[in-house]
């Protein structure tokens, strides 16, 4: 990994999720708000092309810790810092071990991955949260998966227009690309 | 001898940092979020404005068949017509009145002012995952702001798109829109009434309507409800999280209806006049509690488009007791 670039990669798309984001975000249905959340595509790029699972590993507890701190609310009481850094940081190991599988330069492959990591890493985050937090109900903890599932489906169907825009940048942020050798195993 | 730490050592410790984190209490988290504050707080600005320009042009209304807009159209005559003469009959009143207070104010100096100073804030920034509802401002303990004070509406005439002269921004109606959870020197959290974490002790202020009148039970018997008996009823509104409030177990005797108003309660010491929150917009029984009503209510202020904001705070020597948390 190059860890600047890197770095202020994942800055900009904070940024941008916390901001910009909130435009495509549906603020009032009946169930709450729904929206992409754009670090788990970057996640998920890091995921399908890093070399090295530590590497991956270690830049999606980077991304996830950020999201940690700039998220207070939502659950009950204002939120854990940690659950979210853990969570990105194992569901890019599930990328990781699922890219040998899948046809990953596919739009489908990457959008259902990009599904599972949201589902894996956000269903963890609402789960510890709600265990956390004074007032949780079954009731509440419901909808919240609810907007899990939506969500994840939202963010999936950004995943093939973020990695169009980010690989002409991969080079930037990974040193050694992941290439399939002629047995279809990645190195 | 230097020591390079493995990879896989790093992601070890990363690992374990975040597991240790987790059990940091909320307000110890609140306080590591607010030391990395700014580093998102000046760079979300441009941002931000322009994901409230694109929500306030975005706001869903709902379509007017051609029979409700004449229909709408002579009731907005009939009721400007109205509202020329009481505007005429009030000035005369109110000049009275004014005329009168000033000879009272001047006999015995009697005045009394709301103990609080308003702190302007702008929104810059919102939170990374779409599950809550919290929004960060450039203002925060540089300029008095604290965890616990109530946040409200500033709505200008004027943002960006014209230059106008310092101080001529003209403020109009206020509303509660949250209280602030974090504050950082320069910035602070705010979290909004549509939130899951928020809770306040407020009011239902019913609104009379001549042509629908309603019973009250007042003393122990039940009456017409008159300007003379309609006290507030004191409730406390959750935020449901899916862009309203709830308001659970409200007598049935009180009569509360769909467009009764949402209120903070003038007693409170962070606040302490009645500031509208919201409308109520649906009423419908509690099952579990037999007598008992659930309201939801919608927020005055457009939330996911604000960008404004007061920060209430309570001048030198009132307390400030009932915080967000």
């Amino acid at each position: 990994m190059r860890w600047i670039p890197f770095l202020i990669f994942a800055y900009l798309f904070v940024l941008a999720q916390s901001t910009l984001g909130k435009i495509l975000t549906f603020d009032r249905l009946p169930i709450g708000p729904i929206g992409p959340d754009l670090l788990v595509l970057l996640a998920v790029f890091v995921g399908l092309n890093v070399r090295n699972l530590v590497d991956g590993m270690i830049a999606c507890w980077l991304i996830g810790f950020m999201i940690d701190l700039t998220t207070a609310g939502g659950v009950g009481l204002a939120t854990r810092i940690g659950p979210m850094a853990f969570g990105y940081c194992l569901s890019v190991w599930m990328v990781f071990a699922l890219r040998e599988a899948m046809f990953r330069d596919k739009a489908l492959p990457q959008m259902l991955m990009a599904a599972l990591f949201c589902l894996a890493c956000h269903g963890f985050w609402i789960t510890v949260q709600t265990l956390f937090a004074a007032d949780g109900s079954w009731a509440v903890y419901g909808s919240l998966i609810l907007q899990v599932i939506i969500s994840a489906i939202y963010t999936a169907m950004l995943m093939p227009l973020i990695n169009f825009l980010l690989t002409p940048c991969r080079g930037m942020i990974i040193a050694t690309v992941a290439e399939k050798s002629r047995r279809g195993k990645t190195y | 001898m230097s020591v390079k730490p493995s990879r896989s050592l790093t992601l070890g410790v990363l690992l374990l940092a975040s597991v240790i984190m987790t059990f940091l209490s909320p307000a110890t988290a609140g306080r590591v979020r607010s030391m990395l504050h700014w580093a998102f707080a000046p760079m979300g600005d441009a941002g931000m404005y322009l994901t409230t320009r694109v929500k306030k042009s975005t706001r869903p209304t709902e379509p007017v068949t051609a029979d409700q807009a004449k229909q709408y159209k002579t009731e907005n005559e009939i009721l400007n017509r109205q509202v020329r003469f009481l505007v005429s009959k009030l000035t005369v009143m109110n000049d009275q009145i004014v005329g009168s207070k000033t000879t009272i104010s001047n006999l015995y100096g009697f005045h009394r002012d709301i103990p609080v100073r308003l702190i302007p804030g702008r929104v810059v920034s919102g939170d990374s995952l779409p599950y809550g509802w919290t929004r960060l401002l450039n203002a925060g303990e540089k300029q008095s702001a604290q965890p616990g004070q109530a946040v409200t509406t500033r709505i200008l005439t004027t943002d960006r798109e014209e230059k106008l002269p310092e101080n001529l921004a003209v403020l109009s109606s206020q509303s509660l829109v949250g209280r602030l959870t974090e504050s950082a020197a320069f910035t602070s959290r705010l979290q909004l009434v549509t939130d899951r974490g928020f809770t306040t002790t407020s009011q239902i202020a019913r609104v009379i309507d001549p042509r629908n009148p309603r019973t009250v039970q007042h003393i122990d018997r039940l009456q017409t409800l008159t300007p003379l008996i309609n006290r507030p009823v004191e409730v406390i509104a959750v935020g449901d999280g899916a862009g309203g409030l709830i308001v659970r177990e409200v007598k049935k005797v009180h009569n509360i209806r769909e467009g009764d108003k949402l209120q903070t309660r003038p007693d409170s010491p962070g606040l302490p006049v009645a500031v509208e929150i919201g409308t109520v917009s649906k009423v419908f029984d509690d099952p579990k509690h037999p007598g008992m009503m659930t309201l939801h209510v919608t927020p005055t202020s457009d939330l996911p488009a604000l960008r404004e904001v007061f920060i209430v705070v309570p001048k030198a020597g009132q307390s400030n007791s009932n915080g967000g948390r």
